[in-house]
């Protein structure tokens, strides 16, 4: 089997042994991982599918964590291929993570760089890591409706920084809707995490244009 | 009109009992579960109402049951005494003061109280792992428990050493202190809460909405003993175990509903379903690992003539055939982000559906929207009776002609 095919079938100690072995061999660490990514674009696949549920998705982010742990050490030059880059967190007031997360395996599997600052995040550090980190969508979380005015002033404060042009703004969660969406000032919502990177991936074509 | 209070209560408690039994009442009965919007509403802080319930959690409701007027009212349960909080230093929640700003709801927060290693010692004796495991890792205050492990030696001759063992250390007098001052605050809020109640009752004719509360044992595992990621992994990774576990957490479940009920006479049981959710597990192990044992407690809970109300919480589209398994007539099924249409059509022969006005519209929206949307509910699933109209989740944040305009509409459009 293919470490594609055992990520994809959550084979843990599959996968192990055989990354273990192929590093052993001289294998191009790149390659493996790509393969390991590969495993998991197949996994987010069977999650929008319904065919994985959070039970597999969580497995499986266990296993690609523990692939990279113990294949990064071996890469010699870093590579920079990425679908976009997003910073991720769950707004200030707001101490909710679990569907930030599971957003953030999604979103990795299929290929995007994920900053993610947590939960409780206060606008300031949504603003930095735009301004550090060359982001191109800014993805806030929140399952209470006490996040909305955080999300809004996120926004506010990207306008008036004038990086709201170059950026997209997504938001995620429980209560959202377009009027939400509308109020926030917000390109997109959703309220579940496959249709979210889907809407990421629109939002990058859109921003590429 | 010129009813009189017992009027009024009477008549909302015969409505609400009609919608339950899937009759058609003489309205569709508005009942929804109020938490922070009394404060936000008079511009007390919840950090004041958490630390004083008798009187800004009064005024704030007061406030509230002055201007709105459900078929089934809540008291301020939901502003536990922060005190309490602060005295057993509760790790899985954060409120105001605590890791919540002043004037937001208090949160839960995830954690690990239980261990993957520790299933087959839970099974085989919940108490003593509540007792000496649980109870001192959620409340450090009461890491004097960890002492209570030797209790149930203390059979004939051994309790000469399992009583030193249990009570002899200085830190189970630290715990045993904290305990009774935090147990003196919660008597006398338990207190308060009933009085508050009768007021509901004498002052404005609203019944009070539970008598108890309780959970589906998986969530009683899943929520804070094992914790959402480590439990849902055990479905793949310790099935068994997980299984045995949920088993055993059934009387608990059962036990919490029923002594509730006998405490306050109030027959409304709310059960808060948490993880059953959509994309939280497929179908198949939602029927191995998750209904079973709650159907087993809603069954108990009907057999002792309570009424579970089951608050689904998030999505359960996938989840409506499945619960045609319930008791006909008996239960309410709550619903949050589900097609009502379809809740209607597959479970509306069965359960009470109640729900689910968006909070977010209530924050977002016009009074208009509000309306529309409480015409749709009011149309589809109030046909022919067995139908409660509530917002979708809890109400803290919403603009108050939201509100009224929600509350309005229902009186005059859900009339039968």
């Amino acid at each position: 089997m293919s470490l594609t095919e055992q990520v994809a079938l959550l084979d843990e100690e599959g996968a192990l042994s055989y990354i273990k072995e192929a590093l052993a061999n001289g294998s191009d660490p790149i390659a493996i991982i790509e393969e390991g990514q590969k495993g998991m674009e197949i996994v987010g696949n069977k999650f929008k599918n319904n065919e994985y549920f959070l039970p597999e998705l969580l497995i499986a982010a266990e296993l690609f964590s523990e692939i990279m742990r113990t294949v990064e050490p071996h890469i010699k030059t870093k590579s920079t291929k990425t679908l976009g880059k997003l910073v991720l967190g769950t707004v200030k007031g707001d101490l909710h993570d679990i569907g930030k997360n599971i957003f953030k395996v999604i979103s990795e599997a299929n290929g995007f760089t994920i900053i993610d600052l947590g939960v409780d995040v206060p606008p300031e550090k949504f603003i930095e890591a735009v301004v550090n980190e060359n982001v191109n969508i800014v993805a806030m979380s929140g399952l209470l409706t006490t996040t909305f005015s955080s999300m809004k002033t996120v926004v506010e404060q990207l306008e008036q920084k004038g990086l709201r042009n170059n950026i997209k703004v997504i938001i995620g969660g429980a209560p959202m809707d377009e009027g939400v969406q509308k109020l926030v000032g917000a390109d997109a919502w959703t309220r579940n995490a496959s249709d979210g990177v889907d809407l990421c991936k629109n939002l990058m074509q859109q921003l590429n244009k | 009109m010129g009813k009189t209070t017992e009027e009024l209560y009477n008549a909302s408690l015969k409505r609400v009992n009609d919608a339950i039994a899937l009759k058609v009442p003489d309205r569709v009965p508005i009942i929804p579960v109020i938490q922070a919007f009394p404060m936000y509403n008079s511009g007390i802080t919840i950090k004041d109402a958490m630390y004083d319930y008798k009187g800004k959690a009064t005024l704030a409701f007061d406030k509230f049951f002055e201007e709105f007027k459900p078929d089934l009212g809540w008291d301020p349960i939901f502003m536990v005494p922060a005190k309490v909080l602060d005295i057993l230093d509760l790790q899985w929640f954060r409120w105001p003061g605590h890791g919540v700003e002043d004037n937001r709801m208090y949160q839960f927060v995830e954690g690990e109280f239980m261990t993957g290693d520790e299933y087959g010692e839970f099974a085989s004796d919940p108490t003593n792992f509540i007792l000496s495991k649980y109870l001192p890792r959620c409340f450090t205050s009461l890491k004097g428990f960890e002492n209570f492990s030797s209790i149930r030696q203390s059979i004939w001759l051994g309790w000469f050493t399992s009583f030193p063992r249990s009570f002899a250390a200085k830190e189970i007098m630290d715990s045993l202190k904290a305990i009774m001052e935090a147990t003196d605050i919660l008597m006398d809020w338990l207190t308060y809460l009933g009085e508050y109640g009768q007021k509901m009752k004498s002052k404005w004719g609203i019944p009070v909405a539970y008598g108890g509360f309780s959970f589906a044992p998986f969530d009683l595992l899943g929520d804070t003993m094992r914790g959402t990621v480590p439990i849902m992994m055990d479905i793949r990774r310790r099935p068994e175990e997980l299984l045995k576990a949920v088993d055993a957490l059934i009387p608990i479940a059962i036990e919490m509903g029923v002594r509730g009920a006998k405490a306050t006479g109030i027959p409304y049981i709310w059960i808060w379903l948490h993880k059953g959710v959509d994309e939280f597990m497929s179908d198949e192990q939602f029927k191995t690992f998750y209904w079973p044992s709650l159907l087993k407690v809603v069954n108990a809970l009907v057999d002792e003539g309570l009424v579970p109300i089951l608050y689904g919480e998030g999505s359960m589209n996938s989840r409506l055939e499945t619960m045609r398994e319930l008791p006909v007539g008996k239960t309410v099924c709550h619903f949050e982000n589900v097609d009502m249409t379809r809740a209607k059509e597959v479970l509306g022969d069965i359960a009470c559906i109640s729900g689910n006005v968006p909070n977010a519209l209530l924050c977002t929206g016009t009074p208009q929207d509000v309306k529309d949307y409480c015409k749709y509910l009011i149309d589809v699933c109030g046909k022919n009776g067995g139908f409660m109209l509530d917002t979708n989740a809890l109400v803290d944040e919403a603009k108050p002609e939201n509100m009224k305009a929600m509350f309005e509409f229902t009186r005059e459009y859900g009339r039968y």
